[in-house]
């Protein structure tokens, strides 16, 4: 009895397991699809960049010389805000 | 258990004590805004000085005296605490800089740490200074010792300047050899090859021109260090600074055009 119980208690396991593995790969195998509507497909256009290293190193180059120009654009300005402050001394207090 | 509890109070000073570096850490913006506020209080102390000073001439009272005495102590000490403020300014640009620059110059750094230091310990002399005659003490102390300051700020504000010099040439250098070796690997066969080698050849002519500028410039710079810089001495390094800028973006410029006439675009 006891043994009839157990296996009866498995196969309803097995059954359930079977049923839910069946439904899952229902689910990711057939996509689903809103009436009317129809898939469409994406692609992506392929692009070729071409790079020439002879000009991109040219073109770097430009590009330093521009920045080393900046840095003289810094020095042009004077930091004026360094130049030591006024100060009262006072020498004597007699008349 | 004792261990740590110590353990703990030790990480505690640790994070306290950086969280309190932090806080004192203030850029240059900050560091001269504060200055500056510190300036406005100075000069706006001047006329109640000079009323009291006045009064305290012509009744020569007990009263005016104590008055003029005051308001002495709070002018002078708000001078001091201008002239502070402007040497840790002064000291935080030049870290600022020398942090962009990559320079070490430890010599400015003492001095003014000096000078800081002074200046701490004398407003804390006003405070206490009962006479007249203590007063002009202080006052005259507080003249010798920003006329060395000024000193400083004059030759840190050179220093900037041709260390930055420097640094441009040291780029300008650098870069000047990566076009020359451009010239040699990339444009051999070129037909344009030899007129932009021509063109290059002229330009190294103005860059020699630039060089020696840049040596004299860069002698001065040593002697600063050595040498007390005036108002003048600041005046005419900044003109010898500005003369090399000029034929320093010319010669971008040239470098730029020259590039541009053999670079496709």
């Amino acid at each position: 009895m006891v043994f009839l119980s157990i296996s009866f208690f498995l196969a309803v396991l097995f059954l359930i397991f079977v049923f839910l593995k069946s439904k899952n790969s229902a689910a990711t195998s057939l996509p689903y699809f809103a009436p009317n509507a129809t898939p469409t497909l994406v692609q992506a256009a392929p692009t070729l960049v071409q790079i020439d290293p002879l000009s991109q190193k040219g073109k770097d180059l430009i590009n330093d010389f521009s920045a080393i120009n900046n840095d003289v654009e810094k020095v042009y300005k004077e930091d004026t805000r360094l130049l030591p402050p006024q100060f009262y001394f006072e020498k004597e207090v007699t008349q | 258990m004792k261990n740590k509890t110590f353990l703990l109070f030790v990480l505690l000073f640790f994070f306290f004590s950086g969280t309190l570096c932090l806080a004192q850490e203030k850029t240059v913006e900050e560091q001269y805004r504060l200055f500056l506020e510190k300036y406005r209080v100075y000069q706006a102390g001047s006329d109640p000085y000079i009323n009291a000073k006045s009064k305290y001439l012509s009744y020569q009272s007990v009263t005016s005296r104590a008055d003029y005495l005051d308001l002495a102590r709070k002018y002078l000490i708000s001078e001091i605490e201008a002239a502070e403020f402007y040497t840790v300014f002064v000291r935080r640009r030049l870290a600022e800089a020398t942090k962009v620059l990559n320079y070490q110059e430890n010599f400015y750094f003492i001095k003014l740490d000096d000078e800081i230091t002074f200046l701490s310990l004398l407003k804390n002399r006003v405070k206490d200074a009962s006479s007249t005659s203590d007063l002009l003490n202080f006052w005259t102390d507080f003249e010798t010792h920003f006329e060395s300051i000024s000193s400083y700020g004059y030759s840190v504000k050179s220093y900037i300047e041709i260390a930055s010099l420097e640094k441009i040439d040291e780029n300008l250098k650098t870069t000047k050899d990566k076009l020359d070796q451009y010239l040699i690997e990339n444009l051999l066969d070129d037909s344009y090859a030899e007129a932009a080698r021509d063109n290059f050849s002229v330009l190294e002519k103005d860059y020699a021109k630039i060089v020696s500028q840049m040596n004299n410039i860069k002698s001065r710079k040593n002697k600063l260090s050595s040498e007390k810089a005036s108002k003048e001495t600041a005046e005419v390094i900044r003109g010898e600074v500005n003369q090399i800028l000029t034929p320093i973006q010319v010669l971008i410029a040239s470098y730029q055009k020259l590039l541009q006439t053999i670079v496709p675009k």
